[in-house]
């Protein structure tokens, strides 16, 4: 068995999807390669406007239509929806056409007959904002054809006797080839019952074999292979407002929304949820996008929604959002066996949810893992944020720690200014915010050079032991004639 | 007294009743898993970090769900945060270190250290309570040697309260300070008596751990040869 679906007037879906008020007035669609009509809504075809007249044949039928051009990103996003539900039904899929997809079944279990099985699979594709009709039948071209004729009281049709099906169909619903079409007119056949009740040799005969192919179609026995695709795994929401919110509150309510229905979605596929990415269009024309890791990849509702949320709190844009989107980038469940001795994080999750509320309450740059830089600079370092989830496993550290000399100091950052007084080219005596009185005993002075590209040395180090009561033992440093406290030992 | 037996090159008692090959086969797994030898099994039980000390001594420092003190002079205390997070590492486990001042001076063992820095008290405790309600870190450090605002406005209720949030998680949180600070909301506390002079600073810093001279003054364990 073979299904088809199918969504009606697929380019005006693209185009006037989120207007139902439009498909109420006559608007058509120009298709800016050819410069002509392409599609129309019910009214301008009852005004006389057909596809494939220029604008300026249409207007002067139909004085009040409304043109539009094309949507080539919307037909795409469309057809890319339409595969994902085909997607979620059977593995063997065809893209027919633009909005036309034809699956095999063979391997499938039709529960409760071919009937009831379409009316199910109907139930749980089918939206009001796409709206889907399903044909199935014994063969691919018998399934479109049921597509076709499926409406929107009866969205689902089975062909059980492809014979009495296809008999009244009339002819044009096979698209014949235009040179068959005067032919076949002058002969009287307007039926596909009436074409196939002539022989098949004597069409051969006197069409060909185009003549043969509509007959073969016409009667229902034409066979033809799939040619498969694979359907595009796109998990994606999107809402535009209509006015600007002021509040995150409408915007949290559709991220649980969008939250519920990407679960849902991933759950039908046995997936789950590896990153998010959030992003809110602006008023000004800009698109403020987020991107958000799963550490521990997951299908929990709760848990999506809260890394969203946990953004949204500390979140503040200079102009308002005039929509939202939330894709979800699935992955298979992975399941890592750990090493025996391996201390991991107890939920990985919420650590990344603590992280985002320590960036945000401490800065960037101010939270993450401490790295020395491979130089000998005083001071240099960088911070990272963790890799959490499948990256963080604990690096095996083949070298051995380096030897440290000296305590250990605890920096003044940015350093703080000192007054010094020398007595022979050494500190004798230390004034500075932090520390003040006589140098007791001093180490140095230690010369640090500059950047390769620099001559000389930049900076002059010493440790100084502080005599008195705000004494203690500090490091002091000396770039051309200014006096720095780098930081303190022991106070 | 521990029905396992220690193992070897850690301190503890010695099976000298073990064959050399059981004895070579527990030095070669001693060798190869390091972080499954880093807590002895009565750590594993109340949690705590061990710090080597001279003469073959090892002090544990910390307990699971519980708020441990550490104070010395004002800045010092650099070298005991260095060994204990040099003992955390080897456990292969993670810590966070809230350090207000953000004087920490990044040390090469750092694998898995959550630094995070702020000269403010209040983001401080504010980021304490963050991670101690987390829970997945077993340690959480408070440094407050390098504070630039007085340690006294801090409201003594902060401590309990911070105490109370470990104790479900069972994370071991840790406070450095220049003065004792966290009252009887620390199960334990310690004083730090060293007093470095200026040739500690030519010293190799393993030689100088050896030298560290921590007092025990409210709860804890006593050491351990």
């Amino acid at each position: 068995m073979y299904a088809t679906l199918s969504i009606p007037e697929f380019a005006l879906q693209a185009a006037l999807g989120h207007q139902p008020e439009a498909w109420r007035r006559p608007v058509a669609l120009v298709d800016p390669e050819s410069g002509r009509l392409f599609a129309a809504t019910v009214p301008a075809r009852a005004a006389g406007v057909q596809n494939g007249m220029t604008p300026a044949q249409a207007q002067a039928r139909a004085p009040e239509l409304e043109l539009l051009h094309r949507v080539p990103e919307g037909e795409a996003a469309l057809q890319a929806i339409l595969l994902e539900a085909a997607g979620s039904v059977s593995a063997y899929l065809e893209a027919t056409a633009p909005g036309l997809c034809t699956l095999d079944l063979q391997g499938l279990t039709l529960e409760g007959g071919p009937h009831r099985w379409g009316e199910a699979v109907w139930k749980r594709l089918a939206s009001p904002e796409v709206p889907l009709r399903l044909g199935v039948a014994a063969n691919p071209d018998l399934a479109i054809l049921a597509a076709r004729v499926a409406t929107e009281r009866e969205p689902v049709c089975v062909v059980e006797h492809p014979s009495a099906f296809l008999d009244p169909l009339p002819l044009e619903i096979l698209e014949p080839p235009p040179e068959l079409i005067p032919i076949l007119s002058d002969w009287g056949i307007a039926t596909l019952g009436a074409l196939r009740r002539l022989p098949k040799g004597e069409i051969a005969a006197r069409l060909g074999v185009p003549g043969v192919r509509l007959w073969e179609r016409a009667a229902g026995a034409s066979r033809r292979v799939l040619q498969l695709v694979r359907a595009a795994e796109l998990f994606e929401e999107r809402f535009d407002f209509e006015h600007e919110p002021e509040t995150a509150s409408p915007i949290l309510f559709l991220l649980r929304r969008f939250a519920d229905r990407l679960v849902e979605r991933l759950n039908a596929v046995g997936l789950v949820a590896g990153a998010l990415r959030f992003s809110l269009p602006l008023s000004d024309g800009t698109l403020y996008e987020r991107y958000f890791t799963i550490p521990s990849p997951s299908a929990d509702t709760d848990l999506l929604f809260r890394v969203l949320e946990t953004h949204l709190e500390t979140l503040r844009l200079d102009h308002g959002p005039t929509g939202v989107r939330l894709r979800a980038f699935p992955v298979k469940p992975g399941f890592r066996q750990a090493r025996f001795f391996e201390n991991n994080l107890r939920d990985p999750n919420r650590f990344a949810e603590t992280l985002a509320r320590l960036l945000a309450l401490a800065g960037q740059g101010n939270v993450g893992i401490p790295r020395r830089l491979p130089c000998h600079r005083p001071d240099a370092f960088c911070v990272e944020l963790p890799r959490l989830g499948r990256a963080e496993v604990v690096e095996e550290n083949a070298s051995s720690p380096p030897l440290l000399f000296g305590l250990p100091m605890r920096r003044y950052r940015p350093p703080l200014p000192a007054s010094i007084q020398l007595e022979n080219a050494a500190p004798c005596h230390l004034n500075s915010p932090e520390a003040s009185g006589p140098v007791i005993g001093c180490l140095g002075p230690y010369r640090l050079s500059g950047q390769w590209w620099q001559e000389g040395w930049s900076t002059v180090e010493w440790d100084v032991a502080i005599g008195g009561p705000r004494g203690g033992l500090y490091r002091l440093s000396q770039q051309g004639e200014a006096w720095q406290l780098e930081g303190c030992y022991e106070q | 007294m521990s029905a396992r037996p220690e193992p070897a090159g850690q301190g503890g008692s010695t099976d000298t009743g073990a064959s050399p090959s059981l004895q070579s086969l527990r030095a070669l797994l001693a060798e190869k898993f390091p972080e499954a030898h880093a807590l002895t099994p009565s750590q594993e039980e109340t949690g705590g970090f061990e710090i080597e000390l001279g003469g073959g001594r090892r002090q544990r420092f910390g307990a699971r769900g519980k708020v441990s003190e550490v104070s010395g002079s004002r800045g010092g205390g650099a070298l005991f945060l260095e060994r204990l997070l040099e003992s955390v590492a080897q456990a292969g486990a993670w810590a966070a270190l809230v350090d207000v001042g953000g004087g920490y001076d990044p040390a090469p063992h750092g694998q898995r250290l959550l630094w995070v820095r702020t000269p403010k008290m209040a983001v401080a405790l504010r980021a304490v309570d963050l991670l101690l309600r987390d829970g997945n870190l077993p340690l959480v450090i408070l440094d407050l040697q390098m504070a630039p605002q007085p340690l006294h406005r801090i409201p003594a209720s902060t401590w309990y309260r911070f105490a109370r949030m470990a104790e479900p998680t069972g994370t071991a949180f840790f406070l450095l300070t220049p003065t004792p600070q966290a009252g009887a909301a620390a199960a334990q506390r310690w004083k730090l008596l060293n007093q470095w002079s200026l040739q500690a600073l030519g010293e190799c810093r393993s030689t100088l751990a050896l030298q560290l001279a921590p007092a025990r003054q409210r709860g804890g364990w006593p050491m351990t040869a």
